[in-house]
């Protein structure tokens, strides 16, 4: 089946693994930009850092048949620099109207302390400016409640800001109402130790339905598995769930999120009523 | 938006089939942990908020209410909204340390 992994970054793994997703089903990647598993000492790194996501990863997963788009920001766990942040933001509109890039993110919390909020802000007031696409990291563990609550009260406080163009993603069972209760779009992240495994993941989808719920591999550097998602459709079919509900939360979900910024579209897509008729 | 009864389209058989030795190991590694945390060489850590918190959760596993899942992670979790003042480490340890 072939699916879509809105969350993979793929400057982390290794291009044998563009290969095992080609083989597997991958169509589309989306690169959020990440962290480098140590705060940066300048600013500089994040032009490097931006080319590489807009240049040389298109081209990588081009080689596999893959077609690669990104997001662009000061990653959360960097967030509390306010000086890095704001040198940051300043480097953010240079790429902005690369053909790959989808919007801002993924911004988000990760100690949900004032400044990282403050950063957070900043980012949302650049996307709004240009009517950009979000994609928001909620944090890890113990603090996953609340920085999505600080952030899903944010969010909801700026008029502006249309919840069906935001994706809060990372959700688990003690979030995932509050974010798709307020018309946020969700990702579940296929962990095998943090997030969800693909089985806590098929269970949510069972509980919520498929409506503006996505599922990704989040593959980085981390313990993580790049053919999460494949994992993921063989558990919904062992269940039993349909071909055309699988197809919807893997392809036609965070295709129509991305969709929406004019810049992502899909070579060669079968719309699923045409897939339906097919059978 | 929550559909919790019969919303897993398998029936309780067919679920034991395919997950209980799962379920089953994942339930002897717990115990495993426990074990080795009572054996270790030093006492060193019977408050610490990461045991502390485990074993207050381990109580939603058990007795027939539902939700477990969620009541664990909230049991887990940082229920405080207000933001630190500052960042005091980079990486969360998987519960609430006082």
């Amino acid at each position: 089946m072939q699916y879509i992994d809105l969350h993979a970054h793929m400057s982390s793994r290794t291009t044998d693994d563009y290969e095992m997703m080609s083989l597997t089903g991958c169509v589309a990647i989306s690169e959020p930009a990440f962290w480098a598993g140590y705060d940066t000492c300048t600013p500089d790194y994040f032009r490097d850092y931006f080319y590489r996501i807009t240049e040389y990863e298109p081209k990588r997963a081009a080689q596999y048949g893959i077609q690669h788009y990104c997001w662009l920001c000061l990653n959360p766990k960097e967030s509390e620099d306010r000086e890095m942040a704001k040198a940051v933001l300043k480097i953010i509109p240079e790429f902005l109207d690369h053909p790959n890039v989808l919007g801002i993110g993924e911004i988000g919390l990760n100690r949900v302390t004032r400044n990282e909020l403050a950063t957070f802000i900043e980012h949302v007031e650049l996307a709004m400016q240009t009517n950009e696409l979000i994609h928001i990291h909620t944090p890890h563990l113990e603090d996953k409640y609340k920085g999505t609550k600080v952030m899903v009260d944010t969010l909801l406080a700026d008029k502006r800001l249309t919840p069906g163009r935001v994706m809060l993603d990372h959700a688990e069972e003690h979030t995932i109402e509050m974010i798709l209760g307020n018309g946020f779009w969700t990702g579940l992240t296929l962990y095998p130790t943090t997030k969800v495994t693909h089985s806590r993941a098929v269970d949510l989808i069972e509980r919520y339905g498929t409506e503006r719920v996505c599922v990704a591999s989040a593959c980085d550097w981390a313990p993580s598995h790049p053919i999460a998602i494949p994992q993921f459709i063989g558990e919904m079919r062992r269940r039993g769930h349909s071909e055309e509900t699988i197809r919807k939360v893997v392809y036609e979900n965070p295709a129509e999120f991305l969709g929406q910024c004019p810049k992502f579209k899909l070579k060669h897509r079968v719309p699923g009523a045409v897939l339906r008729l097919m059978k | 938006m929550d559909q919790y009864e019969k919303s897993c389209p398998l029936t309780q058989v067919e679920i034991l089939d395919v997950d209980f030795l799962k379920a089953r190991n994942h339930l002897l590694e717990i115990a495993a942990f426990l074990d080795r945390f009572d054996r270790a060489r030093e006492l060193d850590g019977e408050t610490d908020f990461r045991i502390v918190a485990f074993r207050e959760v381990l109580a939603a596993l058990v007795g027939d209410a539902p939700d477990k899942v969620k009541r664990i992670q909230m049991g887990l979790s940082d229920r405080h909204i207000e933001p630190l003042l500052e960042r005091d480490v980079q990486s969360a340890f998987g519960a609430v340390r006082s």
